[in-house]
């Protein structure tokens, strides 16, 4: 922290003391003829220099308005911890409420950014900026990297790019999958323990899985409506047939899986499907896991009854 | 962050994509005093604001949504209000009039009769056929000169923001046709309740605390079929006979309610609902005395509390199956024979005694 | 004269001293009583311990020892007993709640075999129903309770079967008449193989059939009932009194009408009691009085009903016999050992039990009903025992009924070492002779039309507030596994909520 503020002061010192020093090269510069008139100090000894002409008068009007009448810092911020941090999120603030009109897009649509980690942006810095702080501002950079494409300032789009970090990570895409040549698309999912493969066809809303009908694979209704809620919601239930394959789990986590897996299928055969199906929450993976048992815990984390012998 | 802006530029972009050049009234109306202020540099800054220190921006870009017109008056009126009322003895509001801005002139202008009466001073205005003064509350026929005085100024910015919005709006049905391309079948019809297109959110909120509040040792699909019984006992058994001193609240017809069993369940569940709890505070009067205190609950507190209390009363009868227990104490409250419609009067009871202490009760922030 | 000091003290005199010589230890409190006294010490309550205590113990730790259990709620009384047994076998036919649905067709002589009215909903009539209960064609968890009356799905097996009694009853030219039709029922489970029976007891009704019915088999074999060996029999044949008794009261009920209408034709010289020219109906009701006969009477009964003349020295006209309709359900309890044990204590085979014996006899030999008419045997999958030898035969069943000859490699056979059940490989082998040919009907789900009139059908009713259109039918078929209907039942019957609004309402 000391060497930061070291480092501002040292900045705000340079910039105060700009002004007098080339005042002072021009001066040490300037042809004698044009010097001003020295006030020397006077000595006992009288000579014609005693009687040389007085001091011309001080222009007050260009002298006292160059320098300042007290040390001003460069930064705003500069009394705040952070006043280079300070200083970009009031950067960024200033641009989004400039362009908060513009036309935006769904985050989803949004592309894809790789904003600097918060290790690299504390570099970038040099400040040792909180956690908090920095994901708000990376929420200021998502909100700007939300404008349509077409309507994005260059403004915004070189301060967006001086936020990412070195080598793009998202440059390569991995190929859209697509449907095969005989029009299935394929579709994999995992929730807990099961994992769930669909291949989807259009047809008549048959639906097989593993080799069975879902009625005798889910008792309950519920289950069965889980896993093939993502064609119900997009109202393709009649329009599509499906081959799933799924193992592992229980019940539910295989109809948890397959309702992802039936999802990713369906966005193989209509990608404009994506806004409806993640307000479904049916391509939303669901990575919760089984806590591991820990040694000296009964369970994950309930421990022994402890007794006082 | 207070929203600053240019009052001027927002109303040239707007009248840039409405033809008719005036606005409603109701969103010119503007204080006065406001307006000057509005005008000048902005009164006070903050560091953390979007201040624009050294470029200053005079014309800031605005987005056609970006409508603050409305917030700024009614920001006036309230402040108006406020500082006049106490000073006016009739106690009506000084400020411009929200309600009704259609300006007097206008309505003048439309009835003939009342010209002929009209006080002098807009007599001799309207003979003078012109003059920046107007005699509406509104800023109404302010607002033409301050258009041509931007006008006159060449303003690039506003050219900008226009040309940027109307790329955007003449992209959006390339943007439309784009989404419909990945299609094969039409687009889905969103369902009425947004919110029950997730599948963690399918059932009626009610019915899920229900069910949840029946679930015992984690066994959610037990718990649902003992919900889906209750469901069908209450869509089977013979209409309430609704006592008239404990009648559901805002219930249609009784012979209705079985068919639609979600909504008998819902009715059920509210009507016993209480309203507040009892919250009993040590040390308040000194000497270790507990003061009740009654404390407000939100919807789902009170629903959690009314099923508690029926699923706790549905213990204590005699029937064989969890949900024909249940299912009996639901219909007993319909028909408000249950104890627990007495519970509820009993708390509210205590709830209306204990109304003087909540000046004992330490504030909030 | 009683000594001043108190013995206690006199016979421990060191302990005493050396007592008062210690100074007194912290730990015991001081009790003011006499010095020499230590009765007043020992027996003094202990110390109560200090509250503050219990703050030192309190990091990290368990309190569970010291925690109290929650006490179980103890319920007043627990229910009065058979209450449960009560609740589950109670059958309600009708809602009140449930909205009238105007203009649905009940199932008549005219309606049962009228092709157009195929894929509708049709109620049962209601002069039928006692004899329905009476029979035990309603289960209870077919959800009768949930609509105005009972009604089923006139779907196209319902109609085949319609047509087919008509025939056998020979209101319809065809070579059918008087005929016996045998038929094994199978389907996934929900597919209406039980409301099946029922539709064809209904009909037999209204074509005044005899209805004899086993509603369910598991009650033979699972050591329910009496039984008892019949002497003289080689092997050994067990007759099961009170369960031929409740038959009987059974036909008796449900066919009272019928049976009170013929009279004997044949000699019965078993039975005593029977006067000549009495009813039927009478011959019926011996057998409930005396359960020790009823297997007898049943017998009597049968011959009775299945006489095409009458016996040589009747005096009475002959009437001839109505035809009669055979059900069973629950076919896969009766083709395996019974619980029921020998004398040796070796289990008996459930075709050694006469009654079952009777009725698996039907599907074997040609012409099993003198009159003609139809069994009806379902399997049941909601309580079925896995049995090996009853899928083979269904197999070989399905397999003969495609035309794969016996001989060819394809015919089904048990595999070797799958201790397939001999006897049931036999029945069904018998079963499969050239006249009267055993038939397996296999119900599957409802086809889309017929989905979307139950689906109405349950609108109408007021149970489902949607619209209903293409895709909400579509939407229920699927997720019913393909239009099973008990599973469309179960669907239709939740609460929807994230219906998508009608097209209409959003535009």
């Amino acid at each position: 922290m000391a060497g930061h503020r070291s480092n501002c002061i040292a900045q705000a010192m340079q910039l105060l003391r700009l002004p007098s020093s080339t005042s002072r090269v021009t001066v040490s510069r300037a042809p004698s003829h044009l010097r001003p008139p020295r006030t020397q100090t006077r000595t006992y000894a009288t000579s014609e220099e005693a009687v040389s002409p007085a001091a011309p008068e001080i222009d007050f009007s260009t002298s006292s308005s160059r320098s300042p009448a007290r040390i001003v810092p460069a930064s705003p911020a500069y009394f705040s911890g952070s006043p280079r941090f300070i200083d970009h999120v009031l950067k960024l603030e200033k641009l989004q409420t400039k362009y908060s009109g513009l036309p935006t897009m769904e985050a989803s649509e949004a592309p894809r950014m790789a904003w600097f980690k918060l290790a690299q942006f504390r570099d970038f810095v040099g400040e040792p900026v909180p956690t908090k702080k920095y994901k708000s501002l990376v929420k200021i950079l998502q909100r700007l990297n939300r404008i349509q494409p077409a309507a994005v300032p260059a403004e915004v789009r070189s301060t967006l790019e001086s936020f990412l970090r070195p080598g793009n990570p998202y440059a390569q895409q991995l190929a859209p999958p697509t449907v095969d040549e005989s029009g299935r698309a394929r579709g994999r999912g995992k929730r807990k323990e099961s994992s769930a493969v669909v291949h989807l066809v259009e047809g008549e809303g048959e639906i097989l899985v593993n080799g069975r009908s879902l009625v005798d694979v889910f008792k309950r209704v519920h289950d069965r409506e889980s896993a093939l809620w993502a064609l119900r919601c997009t109202q393709r239930l009649d329009k599509y047939n499906a081959w799933i394959n799924v193992r592992g789990g229980g019940v539910t986590g295989q109809a948890e899986a397959i309702t992802l897996a039936t999802a990713r299928a369906l966005l193989v055969h209509e990608p404009a499907l994506k806004p409806v199906l993640r307000k479904a929450g049916v391509i939303s993976v669901d990575a919760r896991r089984v806590e591991r048992k820990k040694p000296g815990h009964v369970k994950a984390r309930k421990m022994p009854t402890w007794v006082k012998r | 962050m207070p929203p600053r802006f240019n009052l001027c530029t927002a109303q040239k972009v707007i009248s840039a994509f409405r033809q008719p050049p005036l606005a409603s009234p109701r969103k010119l109306a503007i204080h006065p005093r406001f307006r000057a202020a509005q005008s000048t540099t902005p009164l006070q800054k903050r560091w953390n604001s979007s201040r624009n220190d050294a470029e200053d921006l005079p014309e800031r870009p605005k987005g056609p949504s970006e409508d603050p017109l409305p917030d700024v008056s009614e920001e006036a009126a309230e402040i108006d209000r406020i500082m006049n009322k106490e000073k006016r003895c009739d106690g009506q509001p000084a400020s411009p009039e929200l309600e009704q801005g259609t300006p007097v002139s206008e309505i003048l202008s439309r009835d003939k009769e009342a010209m002929k009466h009209m006080p002098k001073v807009m007599q001799d205005q309207v003979k003078k056929n012109g003059g920046s003064r107007s005699f509406s509350t509104s800023a109404r026929s302010r607002l033409p000169d301050v258009q041509e005085t931007n006008a006159a100024r060449e303003d690039p910015s506003i050219a900008m923001v226009a040309s940027m919005i109307g790329q955007a709006t003449e992209q959006a049905p390339g943007l439309e046709a784009e989404r419909h391309s990945g299609l094969k079948f039409d687009y889905p019809v969103s369902p009425a309740n947004t919110k029950t297109l997730n599948f963690r959110k399918r059932y009626d909120t009610l019915q899920e605390q229900f069910t949840k509040m029946i679930m015992e040792d984690g066994k959610l699909s037990r718990a649902q079929k003992v919900m889906a019984s209750i469901l069908d006992q209450l869509r089977t058994s013979p209409a309430p006979q609704v006592n008239a001193r404990r009648r559901l609240l805002g219930a249609p017809p009784a012979p209705q309610l079985p068919l639609d069993p979600v909504l008998y369940l819902t009715l059920i569940v509210d009507s016993v609902a209480p309203l507040f709890r009892i919250r009993q505070q040590k040390g308040l009067t000194g000497g270790g005395t507990a003061v009740q205190i009654p404390h407000p609950l939100t919807l789902r507190q009170r629903r959690r509390s009314a099923i508690k209390w029926i699923i706790d009363a549905s213990d204590k009868r005699r029937d064989t199956h969890v949900a024909q227990r249940i299912a009996n104490e639901l219909l007993a409250v319909a028909e408000g024979r249950s104890g627990v419609w007495e519970r509820r009067d009993q708390q509210h009871k205590l709830g209306i005694a204990g109304r003087a202490n909540l000046g004992l009760a330490p504030r909030r922030r | 004269m009683v000594p001043s000091a108190c013995w206690n003290c006199v016979l421990r005199p060191r302990a005493a001293a050396t007592r008062a010589l210690l100074p007194p230890s912290s730990s015991a409190p001081r009790v003011a009583s006499a010095p020499f006294h230590s009765s007043a010490a020992q027996y003094a309550q202990p110390a109560k311990k200090k509250a503050n205590t219990q703050t030192m113990m309190k990091h990290r730790q368990s309190m569970s020892i010291r925690r109290k259990k929650k006490k179980p709620v103890d319920r007043v009384r627990p229910p009065p007993v058979g209450e449960r047994k009560a609740l589950k076998k109670r059958i309600v036919l009708s809602n009140p709640n449930a909205l009238e649905i105007e203009g649905m067709a009940d199932l008549s002589a005219e309606t049962m075999s009228n092709p157009s009215l195929r894929g509708t909903i049709m109620g049962l009539p209601v002069d039928k129903l006692d004899q329905l209960r009476a029979v035990e064609a309603f289960k209870p968890k077919q959800s009768w309770s949930l609509f105005r009356r009972p009604s089923t799905v006139f779907r196209r097996s319902t109609y085949e079967m319609g047509r087919l009694i008509d025939q056998i009853t020979g209101d319809v030219e065809g070579a059918q008449q008087g005929k016996v039709v045998k038929k094994i029922v199978t389907g996934p489970k929900g597919s209406g193989k039980t409301v099946h029976l029922l539709q064809a007891m209904t009909m037999a009704f209204i074509k005044k059939w005899v209805v004899i019915t086993v509603p369910d088999a598991r009650e033979l074999v699972s050591g329910d009932t009496a039984y008892s060996p019949i002497e003289g029999t080689n092997p050994t044949q067990y007759v099961q009194p009170n369960a031929t008794s409740t038959l009987l009261s059974r036909v008796v009920k449900a066919n009272q009408d019928v049976l009170a209408g013929l009279r004997i034709s044949q000699q019965h010289p078993a039975l005593k009691g029977l006067k000549p020219g009495s009813t039927l109906a009478d011959l019926a009701k011996l057998g409930l009085q005396d359960a020790a006969v009823a297997w007898p009477v049943f017998q009597a009964l049968w011959t009775e009903l299945n006489a095409t003349k009458a016996a040589p020295g009747v005096k009475d006209e002959f009437q001839p016999r109505p035809p009669m309709l055979v059900t069973l359900d629950g076919l896969a309890h009766w083709m395996g050992e019974s619980v029921y044990r020998a004398a040796d204590y070796t289990t008996i085979h459930s075709h050694d039990l006469v009654f079952v014996n009777h009725f698996l006899s039907l599907l074997t030999q040609g012409q099993t009903l003198g009159n003609g008419g139809l069994v009806l045997y379902a399997t049941s999958t909601s309580n079925s025992p896995s049995n090996y030898s009853l899928e083979v035969g269904l197999d070989q069943l399905a397999a003969r009924q495609e035309g794969v000859k016996p001989s060819s490699p394809e015919y089904p056979q048990p595999e070797s070492y799958s201790d397939a059940d001999p006897r049931v490989m036999d029945l069904f082998q018998a079963s499969m002779s050239k006249d009267g040919l055993l038939e397996l009907q296999t119900l599957s789900g409802l086809t889309r039309d017929e989905t979307r009139s139950y689906v109405t059908y349950f609108a109408r009713s007021g149970l489902l507030r949607e619209v209903v259109n293409d895709q909400l039918v579509g939407e229920k078929w699927s997720l019913s596994g393909g239009g099973v209907i008990g599973e469309l039942e179960k669907v239709l019957r939740r609460p929807q909520l994230s219906r998508p609004q009608v097209a209409t309402a959003t535009a």
